[in-house]
């Protein structure tokens, strides 16, 4: 399964998602999986077509880098509330362009 | 009842954790006995009046509201979902999600104590506000 980067682009600005790289493979050479944080704001009204997208960025990245990827989902909302992103040193991929 | 009835997995747990939630589940006094229906669900049959317990199992960082809801529509037969993990919790828009669902959201050390629980009681079992209960009684 391949997706465009002009679609990826339009569902990320559709669904005013944002994505983040965190855990092992930030610090190690060979990383067994790879973890992705996605955050969408908690009133969104296409949770589950962005449930949806988020299984299609899972499977799209694991065909392309033949590794595991761990998905979470947390809303903007939820994040702020548990600091994610500060405490496990999550990188937003749109930084690392 | 076959696996399919309960719908799609949703994100894979270790088998060893499962493993290890098994045995300890099968020494509480309210559980008779712990099927698996699959590696990420368990039917927990309870002794005497205690009902079933369909249990969830994630391994996930953090569970948020949109994963429960991912969870709960995909496994309508769930009514407890656990994150298994230590390192593994869950976020306050989760809990209260899945109680307005009737279903049960705990961390694992919550599990072990939520079984002595039966309906209301069960979804909304927190260690230490029900501990001091006990207390005073």
């Amino acid at each position: 399964m391949m997706m465009k980067k002009e679609k990826y682009s339009y569902y990320i600005h559709k669904y005013r998602i944002s994505i983040y790289i965190f855990g092992s493979i930030l610090y190690k050479k060979y990383p067994k999986d790879i973890d992705i944080l996605m955050l969408y704001p908690i009133d969104s009204i296409y949770i589950k077509e962005l449930l949806e997208f988020k299984n299609i960025i899972k499977i799209c990245l694991e065909e392309k880098l033949l590794m595991d990827v761990d998905m979470l989902i947390l809303s903007y909302e939820e994040e702020r509330k548990i600091n994610f992103i500060k405490n496990e040193g999550a990188i937003n991929l749109l930084d690392i362009r | 009842m076959k696996d399919s009835d309960y719908g799609e997995r949703v994100m894979k747990p270790l088998g060893q954790g499962v493993d290890y939630l098994i045995n300890l589940l099968m020494t509480k006094p309210t559980v008779e006995s712990v099927d698996i229906i699959s590696n990420q669900i368990l039917n927990i049959k309870r002794k005497r009046n205690y009902s079933d317990i369909v249990l969830y199992i994630v391994d996930a960082y953090s569970l948020g509201i949109g994963a429960t809801l991912e969870i709960i529509t995909k496994n309508p037969s769930v009514n407890c979902i656990v994150v298994l993990s230590n390192w593994n919790q869950y976020t306050g828009e989760a809990k209260e999600f899945s109680k307005t669902k009737g279903i049960g959201l705990f961390t694992f050390c919550e599990l072990m104590g939520a079984v002595y629980y039966e309906g209301k009681k069960f979804i909304e079992y927190s260690p230490h506000k029900d501990d001091d209960e006990k207390r005073k009684i």
